[in-house]
């Protein structure tokens, strides 16, 4: 009897435990950022793109590549999107993550933002910039670079 | 009891001298894997055995593990048992905090009667992961697998025990991930902080197999019920795990295969009910150059209660 008193709250609280850590599915901090290039350093080196949406989320805004003291970067200008458990910032060569340039996490769900692109990246070979749940491969939004 | 506490204190005083890196996927703390010997007139008839854990281990950049587990054990035979184990996890340090529950456990034990003296026991079982190794911090940066609760690997876990004259024990095991579901997104460069690059990227991440070697010997302290086992316990990584690099390419992480060579003690009490408490300290003496896994830890201490029904 001792047993099945000690069982039943150490079950529940396992199972409570395993719902909450599945639950979590919203990480990408919703506080707006102001992260703007220098016009004085940085130079555009694609066009404004709008975003589109992905089959999962709703992203606006706009995504340019821009070169800073020999440094590229893509910036996210007046940008939203839905939020997600995993969202990341990709460079593609396509509209799905094929030939992609992983830039990270993102920062926030909405506001201006910059992303460093790694060296070696050959920035003309990527067509879109993607907003991307890579835990569950969901694409949120895209946006189509030209150059 | 007198000389149970006197151990609990002189092995929680000497784990402040340890070094860095006691490092196991999960089959080192399995079943008889772990611990063998027990006083069968006390616990003999029963069959059913229920146990709480909890430790306490310091990894890589002082980041602080609590390790909290569930176990059930049944025996089905005389010479036939089932073990199953939930873990959960809760890891703090510099780049943040974070909760999950880790894997679950199954594995089968099976004891053919060697003669009165020596035992002989086969494990065999499986890890399942809970979580997947994507916990992130408050800021929703990713985290490094040394804050995870589990790795997400399923793996296969086999092992055997031998025990000569109920005093000196030989174990081998295999834990072989078999489907890795790792989903870890973690880069080092995304923190500002520069102690963040200690930790090996693993975005992506794919384990090898380890493989175990330990010896250990039991001492029976007759007047108090309580039961000594040191043990040096050797495991060596048998290849260099990976992560996917920034440009979706696979990357070997040099440095992740090699030997860890472990040193612990475990000590136990059983009591009249058959009821048991047991304390585990252990600290490794010889680590791998890259630990990207995060199960390496320079102290652990676990203590455990468990109730035979």
């Amino acid at each position: 009897m001792k047993m099945k008193k000690l069982f039943v709250p150490c079950l529940l609280f396992l199972l409570t435990a395993a719902v909450a850590a599945g639950c979590k599915k919203e990480s990408t901090p919703t506080s707006a950022l102001n992260e703007k290039v220098d016009p004085a350093v940085s130079a555009p080196q694609s066009n404004s793109s709008g975003f589109a949406n992905g089959p999962y989320g709703a992203v606006t805004g706009t995504a340019r590549i821009y070169l800073t003291n020999g440094k590229y970067q893509l910036a996210l200008e007046n940008f939203n999107s839905s939020n997600g458990p995993d969202l990341k910032v990709y460079l593609s060569k396509e509209q799905n993550p094929v030939g992609f340039v992983n830039l990270g996490s993102l920062k926030s769900t909405s506001g201006d933002q910059l992303y460093d692109i790694p060296a070696g990246a050959d920035v003309k070979d990527y067509t879109y910039a993607l907003i991307y749940c890579q835990q569950f491969s969901h694409l949120f939004g895209y946006a189509k670079l030209t150059y | 009891m007198k000389y149970f506490l006197a151990c609990l204190v002189t092995m929680a005083i000497s784990i402040k001298g340890f070094g860095q890196g006691c490092s196991d996927a999960g089959f080192c703390s399995l079943g008889s894997l772990k611990n063998h010997i027990e006083n069968d007139s006390l616990s003999g008839a029963k069959k059913r055995r229920f146990s709480l854990g909890i430790n306490y281990g310091r990894g890589e950049q002082n980041t602080s593990t609590i390790n909290g587990y569930a176990e059930y054990a049944v025996k089905l035979n005389n010479t036939l048992a089932f073990q199953s184990k939930i873990t959960g996890t809760y890891a703090t340090g510099f780049l943040g905090s974070a909760f999950n529950v880790g894997d679950v456990y199954a594995t089968f034990n099976y004891s053919p009667k060697v003669s009165d003296a020596n035992s002989l026991s086969l494990v065999g079982g499986i890890k399942v992961p809970v979580s997947y190794g994507n916990s992130k911090n408050s800021e929703g940066k990713p985290l490094p697998l040394d804050y995870q609760a589990s790795i997400g690997t399923y793996d296969a876990i086999g092992g055997i025990n031998y025990i000569i004259d109920r005093r000196w024990e030989f174990n081998a095991a295999i834990q072989v991930p078999v489907i890795q579901v790792n989903k870890s997104t973690y880069f080092p460069d995304e923190f500002s902080d520069p102690r963040a690059l200690e930790f090996a990227p693993t975005n992506q991440f794919k384990r090898k197999s380890d493989v175990l070697a330990r010896v250990g010997y039991y001492i029976f302290l007759q007047q108090s019920s309580i039961i000594l086992k040191p043990s040096l316990s050797g495991i060596y990584h048998v290849g260099n795990d990976s992560y996917e690099n920034r440009f979706g390419q696979r990357t070997g992480i040099a440095g992740s295969r090699g030997l860890t060579l472990n040193g612990s003690i475990v000590a136990t009490k059983q009591l009249k009910n058959g009821n048991q408490i047991e304390v585990f300290v252990g600290t490794p003496f010889i680590v791998r150059k890259e630990r990207p896994d995060g199960l390496t830890r320079s102290a652990v201490i676990n203590f455990q209660y468990t109730i035979a029904f």
